[in-house]
């Protein structure tokens, strides 16, 4: 007994050791569990605050490139207004829900990761504001990510730049549809998936989302084709595509909501249900 | 040199503010990260107890983490730092042994000395936390190269922070 006390005394420093490492890869390992991490959710809020003062520095720096980005597309919303001004008088019988189905909540990308293999960011904007779990986030260019956990004044995002985010594409030329995929190379890069061999597909053609799994709204630009390769042995084409929201450039996000994504949901549940 | 834990909080305060305001957005080519709170882990007190050290290094680690979302990645690699560098610093130990006024950076013990004790502990380091972060077998070639390019980043920039802030007073 005497020995065994003498042996773990004599070890304490190893014994420290090994229970402290176990207790940070505890905290690696439950990060897949990443929503429900409280954590996280004290986390966001700290370090959010600390990059809201740092944000507000750098942002005076970047004004005009800002400016300029918001007054263009300004213009181009304006323009769409005009060309769905005639059309909406038509469709004024439809409930709001439909009519307005998809609500825009202006954010700031305040904190932001591309340097990972799985990459995350934060919206200055939270639950207060009216941002909840697995809305879709686009900036002007195009998709940037979805929430995953909001706070009362921030919220976190997965990025794009994450393996494990799966956007559902559709080619916009021939309506082919894929999934995105980012393959943690190239932060201005990313794959369509599941593009069968003996489809059409150029360089240059246009990837938007096809809205089937109710993050993103249909038609929001994801990327253009950059490079078609075909794979020896491979049922699907390697494409390549070059994204348009460019993660060094713009800070200036929309979360996007979907009034209808419960009652879609609810209805699709049916299929998992069978299953 | 003898630290109090004042001026130990003091100098961890200003590497963490370094890094998150700093460091966290810098990733050259895509693949290169410095992490320059290490220097605070490297320039402890020669002399410091090595259960003081792990626990030292296990919560600066965390409070990284906590700032970078990055939940036990830099609490792992940290504490693994830490509990090497008395191993490291007795097998290192120079003819005549330690003076407790010393601090472990080449103004002391010379450029060889520092060379092999602040690059092979910042590269097991970065090794743990690249491997942490990236967590997976598949992408082991990535794991190398991003600890090999951010271990001389880091070492740059740590380097650089002695420099300026590690003059020995005569």
């Amino acid at each position: 007994m005497n020995k065994l006390f003498l042996f773990f005394s004599r070890n304490r420093v190893l014994f420290a050791f090994i229970l402290l490492e176990i207790c940070s890869f505890w905290l690696v390992v439950n990060k897949n569990s990443y929503q429900n991490a409280s954590f996280f959710l004290v986390s966001i809020e700290w370090s959010g605050r600390v990059e809201n003062v740092k944000n507000s520095i750098l942002q005076t720096l970047s004004l005009k490139d800002q400016n300029e980005k918001l007054m263009t597309e300004n213009a181009r919303l304006k323009e769409s207004l005009q060309n769905l001004q005639p059309k909406m008088g038509i469709r004024s019988d439809l409930p709001p829900e439909v009519l307005n189905r998809y609500y825009y909540v202006p954010a700031e990308v305040i904190n932001q990761t591309t340097e990972r293999m799985s990459n995350y960011l934060t919206l200055n904007k939270g639950r207060k504001d009216g941002i909840s779990e697995n809305m879709g986030i686009i900036s002007s260019s195009g998709v940037v990510g979805k929430v995953i956990n909001a706070s009362s004044n921030f919220s976190l995002g997965l990025s794009i730049l994450n393996p494990s985010f799966y956007i559902a594409s559709k080619l916009s030329r021939t309506g082919i549809q894929g999934s995105a995929k980012w393959d943690g190379q190239n932060i201005y890069k990313s794959k369509l998936l599941y593009v069968p061999m003996n489809l059409d597909v150029r360089v240059g053609d246009s990837i938007v989302t096809s809205g089937f799994n109710s993050v993103f709204p249909a038609g929001v630009p994801v990327g253009i084709v950059s490079d078609v390769n075909v794979q020896e042995g491979d049922a699907f084409l390697d494409i390549t595509f070059i994204l348009f929201h460019d993660f060094k450039k713009t800070s200036a996000v929309y979360s996007v909501g979907d009034r209808l994504k419960v009652e879609k949901d609810t209805l699709e549940q049916i299929i998992v249900a069978e299953q | 040199m003898k630290a109090s834990p004042f001026a130990l909080s003091i100098r961890f305060v200003l590497i963490l503010m370094t890094q998150i305001f700093f460091f966290k957005d810098i990733a050259i080519a895509g693949t290169t990260s410095g992490f320059i709170y290490v220097w605070f882990l490297l320039t402890l007190p020669i002399d410091m107890a090595p259960m003081t050290g792990l626990f030292l290094g296990f919560f600066s680690g965390l409070a990284v983490d906590f700032f970078m979302q990055t939940p036990g990645i830099h609490a792992g690699a940290s504490t693994l730092l830490m509990a090497l560098r008395p191993s490291l610093l007795k097998a290192l130990t120079p003819r005549g042994g330690y003076d407790p006024n010393q601090q472990p950076t080449f103004f002391f013990f010379g450029w060889p000395w520092y060379l092999t004790f602040s690059i092979s502990l910042i590269l097991v380091h970065h090794l743990l936390a690249f491997s942490l972060e990236i967590f997976s077998m598949e992408f082991s070639g990535l794991i190398v190269i991003k600890t090999l390019t951010s271990t001389l980043f880091t070492w740059v920039c740590i380097t650089t922070v002695i420099l300026l802030t590690g003059m020995p007073r005569r």
